[in-house]
């Protein structure tokens, strides 16, 4: 019984002990701890205690008492560990699901350092419960080997996971623990009014974004040419974006950067080969060497020399539409259209050729089209490789996506459609690469004039210079990588055709990237705004300025044209068209209100939407012409030379992984470059996947050229990036730059999430397993090759590419490389699927770091797609998309893409590429469908939602806010990117969308309002623009790579820290996020980029992944549904206004939800749309005069006032306007005898009154005695003493006037006299003061002057000599 | 009627002895609950916990307290799902599955679609009228309709031809509101700027000569009005009619229709009425029958009389008399020209050769200032202060406000009259009203 009684007391001092910790404590929690250990014999009951604390704490006590568990478990361990293992979950979700984002950060933190104490299924539970409430949490597949020290403060460690990304989060983590606490509670201080902050701006930044998503929504329907468009678009958008990324990198290791630019002549090549004939011939090239490594490389080397002729032709095209638009046309059309029709279906040669022209879109219109079968054999393939599982479970989505696809182009086969659409497609692909181009270049270099592709990328930027050079050099090394890859590829080529697709999206993206700037601009344009901004400035300088100058506000009307362009090549229009502006607008703003995504994300999301919208109208009316003729041309050359690239890429995939390594090498410096690298590797393997067998040779080669000739443009990006990123952090709070910095290297771990990611969800438990560990690895070998990147990376490419294609290979390969690369990579999936719910969940430290994840998942989807992800992977996912189930294609190949891009311009990034394919193709084997688009979903849903939503819930803390604000403008710019490739997608899509849907505009134009609003709203977007722009252009290169190599360093920290966490995570937001990615990858087919992964991943994302999961699920359907739906949600009203009942008595969700649309009021609940910021601000106004108004009422009397008469009435328009002008016009002119008289009065009283203090309202005149006369001055709001004069601090009358001039001062005339003359005085007063009259005077004097003028006299007199005489006695007594 | 969700949580209550009352509200379900009408009744507090609700039409500020006072009938519907929480003690408070809200929605939805027909064609949006017998919701329609156009950012007018419980003005008058934002949830329409016209009855058979003149000349000043702005032209106009349907009512709507040249009809439960008029009126006017709600609660003579004078001591001391001060001040009988419009009704045998009845019911009579004033209601008239010449103007003339006399003193002859802002008078021509008000509280 002594037990009994000793657990008792001892439970009993627990308890109360326990119950004193309502706040995060460290000597509470130490004391706890000890006294935990001291009862280590009750350890059962103590953990029950504690436990039940848990469960009944308040939502905001919970996360100390879990520290404590943490303390106990880290600290005690022992039996504590197994108890607590027990009710682990539980206990953990029942904090998580009542604790808010800043909580939810810090719980991730928390549990981000239990890897090492708990077990590892238990915590992988705990990931799925967790991420099942939250899908941004991430899923560890493998408990990575975390650092985090079992002791103590979570905090601590999250510290040390986080800590040089997330500055903010850090609070939370605090060094040590007491110090943490303290720390944490200022920081979470400033945080919150940071949020305060960030959510003022937030407001007006959605009051923006919904009057540019009302604007949108009043825009256009985007016509549905998708399939074909999107697919072009995507593979240009893609190229473009890597290319600018690889300049800038380029040119900080010029060394490395020759073999990247020779990578990124066969970009050029692949550009040339734009020519139809050679295009097809290529691709076809590239399919047959997926499969049969041989083919890629003898591709490759035509493409290579044909890109670098190419690649001139595309910047020349954009500066001279003539030659683009036969570029892009032969060689994007062909190449897709071949693509996609011979993948599925035979020729390999047409898959190669399609993948590397346009691949995503190519691939995905084939997997689509003819997909099925295609398909089929690529699963089949893929299944007798290791493989098979994920293919399997990516062919589900696939076929869906195909069907989807297919119904969404339209019956017509993908086949017609590409052959019909090629021209187009050409052309638009062209004028999308150029657009892209110009956008980088713009985006680059400032001047518009080097907007020529190639002059305008060199000119832009310094580095370009350098980045041309390397763009030469890279080609060749791309060549080498692809046939390296092409190599490699071939085997798993051959086994995942799917893969091959995506890879050639991702290739051809990449080429484009090089070849076309063209493409890139396009793609910026169409996809991201920045891109556009860049082409209009290029090309369309109206339209691009436009979207520049009103980065917010993009013209819808533009972005048809883009659409129109793009609509060839992109599949995602479909989605896209399906889903209207408002549609997106309704549902981002559906989810910011469910919490889904945050206001930051909707913001994004809108601005990109409309400069979607601006840049399709844009497009179609300016460009579409001239742009799709130009842009085609250049296009397809790319496409070809990407395909080639992409083919050889395959046959080697070491070699492409040692070009990277060589890249990264030379990129040393740079280890975001390197990063990009990995992700874009990653990328790649997702588009692969996705595309399936065909394409994942091709794709591959098409991803390891993009890669190369991405790598200069996306380690420009990711420069750009991480420059913004250090700049918003240097410039900005610690948290902002935390967040910035986070986004920075959220968008370089954004790949490298997206590449791990995608493995993981294809072979969800081996491969998540095989991940974790190489994520784990990942940072660790990141942090690593971060110094000695160039060494290692190239070896692990080399070891990795074999045994990585099939499966554990991938993993390995990504995380030698990536190390620094797959850090990132990883956090960004964790950021980007996770991390919206991390975020939410996470706890401050975590916050910090989820926001890090946000911004980086935000910039992934942003910078990656739209940086050098952007361009890589808006090309990659839209090729992807359209290509194969396309959508899954596209989604992931649109992410590899990017990835791709990103390390296609460092050395190191072609590793991480070939890396990056790897995963892919253990996507493919795992299944190709279902790993890309879990890929794209998580990425979708994590950049779409987890930035927006991570930067507005995180952000909602003063601190987040900021960081949001700063990360949006980041995030803008990378969404500008983004946007441009939205755009070009769109562009590319937007013929499809348009015919097939007109929904699918709105999403688009949502995107591109989204994106551009951000930028608008955030300070920062300048810095990005400039950044995004230079990167872009390549001009920016240089500058943008030293910043980034600082961003990079600090998001390699983050990263690994990240990387750990993120790879947890990633698995399990993969699975979910799978439905997701499908719907990403329809968005992607539509804008192809990054216009359509923000969309999808913020406003989109949610559209985007039920459009996705049905696409899996049932695809053809549920794309039809949503697109319905959206549909509906702007046009599910029938005519009413016959007023039948049978009409009337429906429920129209679209009134409803219009109803209750927008930001809403706080003081009156009023809604005010994006369209109305404006109104919104003079409602507020109003409020304030309101309030105002209100306050002044205890000082003035209120009153009715007259109405208004007739003429005002009818001229009124605003209330405000009215009370402005209270005094209507015919009191003004009944008033005006009254007005003279009282300026005359009030002259005098300028020079005869004295203000009256308290005591000197009765005053008498020093001289007379006579009191004076106190009356109101309305102006003054204070008392006077009338006709009273001071002269040496004593007051008396002013003898002057007239009335004691000539009025002898007797007291009795004073009397007689002054009571007359006051009560005129009086009478006058009141007229004028009749507005002001205090309550009290004015009805006294009223009522005296009126009711009886001789009494009231006599009374003055009376009340006067009173006071006269009571003065006197006081003067006497004095 | 619907009581699930329904649970008590006394322990939640915000203010010292209230109680709390949770409703959980599924979608397009409403509560409805009514405040003890009296001197001594409990306010009842309001407040949206989560989802989204709206009341009459305007949206619900969640976590936001609305006080309702005594005889305040109030339904808070959602159109999501919600839970809200009563603070006080309804009279009664229930949840109501039925309502005809998804009728009234899609009506707006309809006439949504108008506008925006409008708008692309250039033409005006739509002018509806909303007839029925008493207490069929007829106002709350109107408000409901107002509130989700101006929430669609549409720019409607309310004209307001209920003589006898304005919800703009003072009883006794015909009034036009522009809408500018929704109805504030406690105190309705912001009637900043109305353009308001005196009719002197709360009955629109007093006068009906009258009350028809002031309906054409409403008709005209909002056409002019739309001619000057095009969002108020596409916003159209929601026109609220008396309870009076039959007989020379009938006739009223009939000539407000022709006047307003209204393009939709809104029948509230009354289908006599709505096939009368869809016989009466042209074919391109839609009319359409729409049922009432069942929250609609009858208001006995005492009820409206009530509310009456609540409106007019709202006009002076603003809403739930905190937010204005009047004025009180003398004025006298010199000053001013105080008329009646139109006379006594006589035989036909008595009048004058050549003039009719009709011409009787528009003539100005003047009024001798008497202690028979004490307690009317005087409308200013926004006439200018003139001649003979100038009296015909006056009837059609707008009114800057309203007085009433409190005190007068013939002796003096000055009276004394309780006025919304202070001296002087904007115009000396006053009309009479048969309304009284005594400021007793």
């Amino acid at each position: 019984m002594d037990d009994n009684a000793a657990r008792e007391d001892a439970c009993r001092e627990y308890q109360s002990s326990l119950e004193d910790l309502t706040f995060n404590s460290k000597p509470h929690i130490n004391m706890l701890t000890i006294l935990a250990e001291e009862n280590l014999n009750f350890a059962k009951d103590i953990v029950a205690i504690i436990e039940a604390q848990i469960l009944k704490a308040p939502a905001t006590e919970k996360l100390p008492v879990l520290y404590l568990v943490d303390s106990i478990v880290k600290n005690v361990g022992g039996e504590y560990l197994e108890v607590f293992a027990k009710n682990l979950i539980s206990s953990f979700i029942c904090v998580f699901e009542k604790v808010d984002e800043n909580t939810r950060k810090s719980l991730f933190k928390l549990r981000s350092t239990w890897d090492d104490v708990f077990p590892l299924k238990k915590l992988y539970a705990l990931d799925v419960r967790v991420n099942s409430l939250d899908p941004a949490w991430p899923i560890k597949p493998l408990p990575p080997t975390v650092n985090a020290s079992i002791h103590v403060n979570p905090k601590a460690k999250p510290e040390e996971w986080v800590p040089p990304p997330a500055p903010p989060p850090q609070p939370v983590p605090a060094m040590s623990q007491s110090s943490l606490t303290q720390e944490q509670l200022i920081r979470q201080q400033l945080l919150a009014k940071q949020k305060q902050l960030l959510e003022l701006q937030q407001k007006k930044i959605e009051l923006e974004l919904e009057q540019t998503k009302a604007q949108l929504a009043g825009g256009f329907v985007l016509p549905t040419s998708t399939n074909a468009p999107a697919a072009t678009s995507v593979a240009p958008k893609p190229i473009n974006q890597t290319a600018p990324m690889v300049r800038p990198w380029i040119p900080p290791s010029q060394t490395q950067t020759d073999p990247k630019p020779s990578t990124r002549d066969p970009r050029l090549n692949r550009a040339g080969p734009p020519a139809p004939s050679q295009p097809k011939e290529q691709p076809a090239v590239k399919k047959d060497t997926p499969p049969t490594t041989g083919s890629p490389a003898l591709t490759p080397e035509k493409r290579l020399p044909e890109k670098p002729t190419r690649p001139d032709k595309a910047r020349t095209p954009r500066k001279e539409v003539s030659e683009d638009k036969p570029k892009s046309k032969s060689p994007s059309p062909l190449a897709k259209s071949v693509q996609s029709k011979n993948k599925p279906v035979e020729s390999e040669v047409h898959k190669s050729v399609d993948g590397t022209k346009k691949d995503p879109r190519l691939r995905k219109r084939t997997q689509e089209k003819s997909s099925e079968t295609k398909d089929d054999e690529m699963k089949e393939k893929k299944r007798c490789s290791e493989k098979k599982e994920r293919e399997e479970v990516a062919r589900g989505p696939e076929p869906q996506r195909f069907s989807k696809g297919n119904l969404v182009n339209g019956s017509v086969t993908k086949h017609d459609r590409e052959d019909s659409e090629k021209a187009e497609f050409k052309t638009g692909g062209n004028a999308r690469t150029h657009a892209r181009k110009r956008t980088r270049s713009r985006s680059l270099s400032p001047s518009p004039s080097h907007k020529p592709f190639k002059p305008r990328r060199v000119r832009t930027d310094e580095p370009q210079h350098p980045k041309s050079g390397r763009d030469d050099r890279l080609p060749p090394k791309k060549n080498q990588s692809e046939s390296r890859r092409s190599k490699r590829p071939g085997e798993d080529r051959h086994s995942e055709s799917r893969d091959s697709h995506s890879p050639r999206s991702h290739d051809g993206g990449g080429k484009d990237t090089k070849e076309a700037s063209h493409r890139w601009r396009s793609g910026w344009e169409e996809n991201k705004h920045p891109k556009q901004s860049e082409d209009t400035h290029m090309k369309p300088g109206p339209q691009r300025h436009k979207p520049y100058g009103t980065p917010t506000r993009p013209t819808t009307p533009r972005t048809p044209k883009h659409r129109l362009s793009v609509d060839a090549n992109l599949q995602i229009p479909e989605v896209l068209n399906s889903a209207s502006k408002k549609d997106l607008l309704r549902r981002a703003s559906k989810r910011v209100e469910s919490g889904e995504i945050s206001q930051e994300d909707f913001l994004n999301m809108a601005h990109q939407i409309k400069h979607f919208f601006q840049y399709q109208e844009e497009k179609q009316q300016q460009r579409s012409e001239s742009w799709d003729d130009s842009d085609f041309p250049t296009k397809k050359q790319l496409l070809k030379t990407q395909v080639t690239h992409r083919v050889r890429e395959w046959n080697s995939p070491l070699t492409e992984r040692q070009r990277y390594d060589e890249r990264e090498e030379q990129k040393s410096g740079y280890d975001a470059p390197r990063r990009y690298a990995p992700h874009l590797d990653s990328r790649h393997p997702d588009p692969r996947r996705p595309e399936g067998p065909p394409p994942s040779s091709t794709v591959v080669h098409r991803n390891c050229p993009s890669p190369v000739g991405l790598d200069a443009p996306a380690p420009r990006f990711e420069r750009e990036r991480l420059s913004p990123l250090q700049q918003r952090d240097a410039a900005e709070m610690s948290p902002v730059p935390r967040f910035e910095s986070p986004n920075s290297e959220h968008s370089d771990d954004g790949p490298l999430n997206l590449d791990v990611a995608p493995p993981h969800p294809q072979p969800p438990p081996p491969p998540k397993s095989i991940l974790k560990a190489p994520a784990r690895g990942g940072p660790l070998s990141s942090v690593r090759q971060l110094s000695d990147s160039p060494g290692h990376t190239p070896p692990h490419d080399g070891g990795h590419p074999p045994s990585h294609y099939d499966g554990p290979g991938h993993i390995g390969p990504s995380r030698p490389h990536p190390p620094g690369w797959y850090d990132e990579s990883p956090r960004f999936e964790g950021p980007h699927h996770q991390g919206p719910g991390r975020f939410d969940g996470g706890g401050p430290p975590h916050h910090n770091i989820p926001e890090r994840f946000d911004g980086l998942g935000q910039c992934d989807s942003p910078h990656m797609s739209h940086g050098p992800i952007r361009g890589g992977d808006g090309m990659g996912r839209f090729e992807g998309h359209p290509q194969g189930p396309g959508r899954f294609v596209g989604p992931i190949s649109q992410q590899p893409t990017g990835r791709f891009v990103g390390q296609g311009p460092g050395p190191g990034h072609f590793e991480g590429p070939v890396q990056c394919f790897d995963p892919p193709r253990h996507f493919d084997n795992m299944g190709p469908g279902s790993g890309p688009i879990g890929f794209q979903q998580q990425r979708p849903m994590c950049f779409v939602g987890p930035p927006n939503q991570m930067a507005p819930i995180r952000f909602e803390g003063l601190g987040h806010f900021e960081g949001p604000g700063q990360q949006g403008p980041r995030y803008d710019i990378p969404s500008v990117p983004h946007q441009g490739g939205p755009p070009r997608f769109e562009g590319q899509q937007g013929p499809p969308r348009l015919a097939p849907q007109h929904n699918l505009q709105p999403p688009i134009r949502q995107m591109g309002p989204m994106a551009f609003p951000a930028q608008p709203n955030l300070q920062l977007p300048p810095n990005f623009n400039m950044q995004p722009a230079p990167q872009f252009s390549q001009q920016a290169p240089a500058p943008f790579y030293n910043p980034a190599a600082p961003a990079v360093g600090m998001q390699q920290p983050v990263m690994g820290n990240m990387n750990q966490t993120v790879l947890p995570q990633n698995p399990v937001p993969f699975r979910p996020q799978t439905p997701q990615a499908p719907a990403e990858n329809h968005f992607g087919q539509v804008d192809v980029n990054d216009l359509l992964s923000k969309l999808i991943l913020t406003g989109i994302i949610k559209p985007v992944q039920p459009d996705a999961a049905p696409n899996t699920a049932t695809p053809v359907v549920e794309e039809e549904e949503e697109e319905q739906e959206e549909v509906e949600e702007e046009d599910d009203i029938p005519d009413l206004t016959s007023f039948s009942l049978d009409d009337m008595k429906q429920r129209y969700e679209s009134m409803v939800t219009k109803l209750y649309s927008g930001n809403q009021c706080c003081l009156c609940s009023m809604r005010f749309t994006a369209a109305q910021t404006d109104m919104y601000a003079d409602h507020l106004d109003w409020h304030f005069r309101q309030n105002h108004a209100g306050k002044v009422a205890s000082k003035k009397v209120t009153h009715r006032r007259w109405y208004y008469g007739l003429t005002d009435w009818i001229e009124f328009e605003e209330i405000a306007d009215l009370e402005e002008r209270a005094k209507s016009q015919f009191f003004e002119k009944e008033n005006e005898e009254e007005v003279q008289k009282n300026q005359a009065a009030a002259k005098e009283k300028e020079f005869q009154s004295v203000k009256a203090t308290k005591d000197q309202v009765r005053e008498s005149c020093e001289i007379c005695q006579e009191a004076f006369e106190p009356y109101w001055v309305e102006e003054e709001e204070d008392w006077f003493l009338k006709n009273a004069i001071r002269v040496d601090d004593k007051v008396r009358h002013d003898y002057t006037t007239s009335s004691y001039l000539d009025v002898t001062p007797s007291p009795h005339k004073v009397l007689t006299d002054h009571p007359l003359s006051a009560f005129i005085k009086t009478e006058e007063e009141d007229k004028k003061e009749e507005n002001s009259c205090s309550m009290a005077a004015a009805p006294d004097k009223q009522e005296e002057q009126s009711e009886a003028g001789e009494l009231l006299e006599v009374k003055k007199e009376e009340e006067q000599e009173v006071v006269t005489d009571t003065v006197q006695s006081e003067e006497d007594k004095v | 009627m619907a009581t699930e969700g329904v649970e008590k949580l006394s322990e939640d209550a915000p203010a010292a002895g209230k109680v709390s009352t949770r409703f959980d509200l599924e979608k397009e379900t409403e509560l409805r609950f009514e405040v003890e009408a009296g001197e001594a009744a409990e306010q009842v507090e309001m407040e949206l916990l989560t989802g989204m609700a709206e009341v009459f039409g305007s949206e619900l500020n969640r976590n936001k307290k609305y006080t309702f006072g005594p005889g305040s009938k109030i339904a808070v519907f959602t159109w999501q799902g919600c839970s809200v929480n009563l603070y006080g003690k309804p009279e009664v408070a229930y949840v109501s599955k039925d309502t005809p809200m998804l009728l009234y929605l899609n009506t707006h939805a309809a006439l949504e679609q108008m506008r925006k027909q409008a708008e692309r064609d250039n033409e005006r949006g739509p002018r509806v009228m909303v007839v029925g017998p008493t207490d069929v919701g007829k106002s709350t329609v109107c408000r409901l309709l107002l509130s989700y156009a101006v929430r669609v950012g549409r720019r409607p007018t309310l004209v307001e031809l209920d003589v006898g419980q304005s919800g703009v003005s003072v009883p006794g008058t015909v009034s036009a509101l522009c809408i500018e934002r929704p109805a504030d949830v406690e105190e309705g329409f912001s009637v900043q700027a109305p353009l308001v016209y005196h009719f002197g009855s709360t009955t629109p058979g007093t006068n009906i000569k009258l009350y028809n003149k002031l309906t054409s000349c409403l008709a005209e000043v909002f056409s002019q009005r739309c001619e000057v702005n095009r969002k108020a032209s596409v916003g159209g106009c929601i026109i609220n009619t008396c309870g009076w349907v039959k007989g020379s009512g009938y006739q009223a709507l009939v000539h407000c229709a022709s006047a307003f040249q209204v393009d939709v009809v809104l029948v509230l439960d009354h289908e006599r009425l709505y096939n009368e008029l869809k016989r009466d009126l042209p074919h391109f006017v839609r009319v359409v029958l729409l049922p009432k709600s069942g929250g609609v609660v009858e208001r006995s003579k005492e009820c409206r009389r009530e509310a009456r004078d609540e409106k007019i001591r709202e006009y002076f001391y603003g809403f739930r008399g905190l937010s204005f001060y009047p004025f009180s001040f003398e004025v006298r009988f010199s000053e001013v020209r105080i008329y009646k419009i139109g006379a006594p009704s006589i035989p036909d045998s008595c009048l004058p050769l050549g003039m009719s009845q009709d011409d009787t019911q528009l003539k100005l009579v003047p009024v001798t200032p008497g202690r028979d004033l004490t307690y009317h209601v005087l409308s200013v008239s926004s006439a200018e202060d003139g001649d003979e010449g100038a009296r015909k103007g006056i009837v059609e003339s707008p009114v800057c406000g309203f007085i009433v006399v409190t005190f007068v003193d013939t002796q003096a002859q000055v009276m004394k009259v309780l006025s919304p802002a202070p001296r002087p008078l904007p115009r000396h021509t006053l009309l009479i009203m048969d309304i009284r008000f005594m400021d007793m509280k």
